[in-house]
């Protein structure tokens, strides 16, 4: 899968096509038609594990990508109608990538769901499947799918669960002798040094497709 | 003021048109026709008026301005004012006051022969397959020869401002800084530019370089003096547009890529100065491709201002009129309008 941000200028551009070139992932492009988006709710370092993620991905299609700057979390559902209405390519799928942190998930599924209807989005299907939620939407005469991903792991033990818990478990994986000592992942992703971090994210692109989407369980 | 503007064949232009405001300002990427659009409106005026500020050894006609901002393709010849170089016909069609003035750009037997729809006092010219037209003029395809029949005014005049430009522009000013400084602009220039700057500029005048050679000084309160060429290119720029401003009266202003060099503080500075432009019926067309340039600009007279994103698909302009709240409604949703333009057009 090949990404396109939407706003070259953007901390998100800029870490996804950093990491592409530091580990050779090649997965930015800067133009193309695309019908799918993939917004980014809470920011870095969702963008790079995305970006991987993408590079497993096969296949040529292309996607656009997107942080909405000011807003994180259950708020990108109220700006997805600018999405929806105001770009020319007619938008099918929104992938939407959002930190669990201390909520219960079905409780975020429920505020996601009330949002959209508050947003006057009506929701005509609904799958779940472990963090992953699919909603089948309406607005106005546009159909579209929404797919929530929610990040963490609940094996990990910590009180808000995030992206980093993945990489957490990648670090156990790959590192030796890391123990994490801090109940935090975000903390913990952060004491490693930069070298370590670049050549966990190395590893979670030479590992096989399955292993790696295996540590990201919701994908 | 020019209500629209049409193009057809025009550079990189096959076809195109454009409602225009009192200011219109052009977001684009590269290569999405800005430039041509400023072009077209240049040369709408008759591209055989002389355009006094180019000095390059003698004032070039307006067309002979973009053979000069076009030097580095080292093709002599106005071939490239015809689409992709081979074009039978070009045209330039603007609206004003529900008149339209329209210039053909007729290529026949090596030239490329200008005729206008106005009637023209002098001669007419017999084209293959056109019959006679009024023309205008003609213009080598190959070389630089030209020939001009009328060179007065079709629409009104306008002042072009381009980063290739500004050090022709300086020329100029040197050239006739006798006849300038006696317009009395200088000391107002200087003093407004003071406010661009840490330094404190009284007066503006010429005097022996190094050498011996004249030279343009900002003279500063202390007594000391400053060579323009040594003051930063946003200054310099700034300066030299507001000279020649009040040199030629324009009625329509036409800056390509208006950021240019400049930081927020000038770019404020020159929203101002359009501003007041604005108020004495002034009509700015200008391009960008700063966003913040667009909303700075923009935003000092939103009623008279109209935003456009620009781009060619297949060399057909494609435009979209916008608005300051819907470019911070894509920012807000983390869009960049210069980017995602084949998205919203």
């Amino acid at each position: 899968m090949k990404l396109f941000p939407l706003d070259p200028t953007s901390r998100t551009a800029s870490n996804i096509s950093t990491i592409s070139r530091k580990i050779k992932i090649n997965v930015v492009v800067q133009s193309g038609f695309f019908d799918s988006i993939v917004i980014i709710s809470n920011g870095s370092p969702d963008d790079i594990v995305f970006g991987i993620l993408s590079f497993h991905s096969d296949g040529k299609e292309l996607v656009g990508i997107v942080k909405p700057p000011r807003i994180t979390r259950i708020a990108v559902l109220d700006i997805i109608k600018t999405y929806l209405l105001k770009l020319k390519p007619r938008i099918k799928k929104m992938l939407i990538l959002m930190d669990q942190e201390e909520d219960n998930l079905n409780d975020i599924f429920d505020k996601c769901k009330r949002r959209l209807i508050k947003n006057n989005i009506s929701i005509t299907k609904e799958e779940e499947e472990l963090r992953l939620k699919t909603y089948d939407c309406k607005y106005v005469d546009r159909e579209f799918k929404i797919i929530l991903v929610i990040n963490g792991l609940d094996e990990i033990d910590v009180k808000k669960h995030r992206i980093e818990d993945h990489l957490i478990k990648a670090a156990c994986l790959f590192l030796k002798d890391f123990k994490p000592k801090v109940n935090d992942s975000k903390k913990a992703w952060e004491s490693l040094g930069k070298r370590q971090q670049i050549d966990i994210l190395r590893m979670l692109k030479e590992r096989k497709k399955r292993s790696t989407f295996n540590i990201f369980s919701a994908f | 003021m020019i209500n629209r503007i049409k193009i057809k064949n025009l550079k990189g232009i096959k076809e195109g048109e454009l409602d225009l405001f009192p200011l219109t300002i052009l977001l684009g990427s590269n290569n999405s026709g800005k430039t041509t659009i400023l072009e077209a409106l240049f040369l709408a005026s008759n591209p055989f008026r002389k355009v006094p500020y180019f000095d390059k050894g003698k004032n070039l006609l307006a067309v002979e301005v973009l053979q000069l901002m076009h030097e580095t393709l080292k093709a002599e010849g106005f071939a490239f004012l015809l689409h992709r170089y081979i074009a039978q016909q070009a045209e330039i069609d603007c609206n004003v006051n529900s008149e339209n003035y329209i210039l053909k750009f007729i290529k026949d037997s090596g030239y490329i022969y200008i005729s206008s729809n106005r009637k023209i006092p002098k001669e007419n010219i017999d084209i293959r397959g056109k019959g006679i037209v009024p023309s205008i003029g003609h213009l080598s395809l190959f070389n630089n020869e030209l020939h001009i029949h009328f060179g007065l005014f079709l629409v009104d005049k306008s002042l072009l401002i381009s980063p290739d430009l500004i050090k022709v522009g300086y020329n100029y000013l040197e050239k006739n800084w006798a006849s300038i400084i006696n317009m009395g602009v200088c000391r107002k220039v200087a003093e407004e530019s003071s406010t661009l700057s840490n330094e404190s500029y009284k007066d503006i005048t010429i005097e022996p370089f190094l050498g011996g050679k004249l030279s343009i000084y900002a003279y500063l309160e202390d007594g000391t003096r400053i060579r323009l060429g040594d003051l930063g290119e946003g200054i310099q720029s700034y300066i030299i547009t507001r000279i020649l401003y009040e040199v030629e009266g324009p009625s329509i202003v036409l800056w390509d890529d208006v950021e240019s060099h400049f930081n927020p503080k000038i770019l404020f500075k020159i929203s101002n100065w359009f501003g007041d432009l604005l108020d004495e019926g002034k009509q700015i067309v200008l391009t960008t491709h700063s966003l913040e340039a667009a909303r700075i600009i923009g935003e000092i007279n939103e009623e008279k201002a109209g935003i456009y994103l620009i781009n060619l698909d297949k060399n057909i302009l494609k435009t979209k009129k916008i608005t300051l709240e819907e470019i911070e409604e894509f920012k807000e949703a983390g869009i960049d309008v210069r980017v995602a333009d084949s998205m919203l057009l």
